[in-house]
């Protein structure tokens, strides 16, 4: 399948089983190199978007840097920022303390829909507040 | 001449753009994989800047990650970060409010003069947490105690998101909303 291509990829062992979990955010697991869903929303130390569908003790790609699909968490619209919505690792427009930075949205999507995003992954570590940037943004940032 | 290095992406010009290479170019506010120059200064949504010098309806080379020029609105400084300065998509020194975290200014320049920058997008729409006249990394600005890194146990953090203005999920714009993986294809390249 022909998907969008991500900059950079590393591969992880999956802590737990992450055969569903395709396109989903994934964060550090206990040991290095190993990785697992987030706990919730708005995680820290996350390590990427998984690009395929490990079981337990396999490995499994992650993107770190580029382009990738991801599935989100209610409305999105593009150039939002992006953070963990919740345990299944999907994404929401970032809002409030951030933990983890994802990156932008590429395209516009509705809940559940899997949507393209620019990976850019900043570590705030909840330092950073943002208020509800987004959607009235995205009107006024470009139209004219 | 070899330009500075990095990734370009590729996008569709929603206006002439045919005199605003090595500007700051946004999200089309009505389709997907669309860009153009901003409205104003401190513009989020930025895509990343312009490489070539596309009419309406051309594709439009777009960098967003690595090194590019960029037009400098007042002096600027090695190493401060930048943010859009004017509706020509022209850069300067981040003020109090950053719409997008554009990058850092690897040379110090005079207004209108070309430097290049290292881009680090990074959207930052009413951040709340940056003093003012910052010219340090979008980390550092907003530092204070726990900061990132750090060790701990591994999956982490907080439940819903406190502080400050929350309001919903943010809806917006969802027009054609994904799955299609369409084009905005990734390059490196360096251009000229």
């Amino acid at each position: 399948m022909a998907g969008p291509t991500p900059l950079l990829n590393k591969s992880y062992k999956a802590e737990v089983s992450l055969a569903t979990s395709q396109w989903c955010a994934v964060v550090a697991g206990t040991d290095d190199d190993e990785m697992t869903l987030p706990a919730g929303v708005n995680a820290e130390k996350v390590l990427g978007i998984l690009q395929d569908t490990p079981a337990i003790n396999q490995q499994g790609r992650v993107a770190k840097m580029g382009l990738s699909y991801a599935i989100a968490s209610g409305n999105i619209g593009r150039g939002d920022p992006l953070e963990v919505a919740n345990s299944s690792g999907h994404v929401q427009v970032a809002m409030g303390t951030v933990g983890t930075y994802l990156g932008t949205a590429e395209e516009s999507a509705e809940n559940g829909d899997r949507f393209v995003m620019f990976v850019q992954l900043v570590e705030f570590g909840g330092d950073v507040t943002l208020s509800s940037s987004s959607s009235s943004s995205s009107s006024s940032s470009s139209s004219t | 001449m070899a330009g500075p290095e990095g990734h370009d992406f590729t996008y569709v010009a929603e206006e002439d753009l045919s005199s605003s290479q090595w500007a700051a170019v946004v999200h089309s506010s009505s389709t997907d994989y669309r860009v153009r120059l901003p409205a104003a200064a401190e513009a989020s949504r930025v895509a990343g800047i312009l490489q070539d010098k596309p009419v309406l309806g051309q594709s439009a080379r777009v960098r967003k990650l690595g090194l590019s020029y960029a037009y400098a609105s007042g002096a600027i400084t090695r190493g401060d970060s930048l943010e859009v300065a004017d509706a020509s998509g022209n850069l300067r020194t981040a003020q109090a409010n950053i719409g997008t975290l554009v990058g850092i200014a690897e040379e110090s320049v005079a207004d209108g003069e070309r430097f290049i920058l290292l881009l680090t997008l990074v959207e930052l729409d009413r951040l709340t947490a940056l003093s003012s006249s910052s010219s340090s990394s979008s980390s550092s600005s907003s530092s204070s105690s726990s900061s990132s890194s750090s060790s701990s146990s591994s999956s982490s953090s907080s439940s819903s998101s406190s502080s400050s203005s929350s309001s919903s999920s943010s809806s917006s714009s969802s027009s054609s909303s994904s799955s299609s993986s369409s084009s905005s294809s990734s390059s490196s390249s360096s251009s000229t």
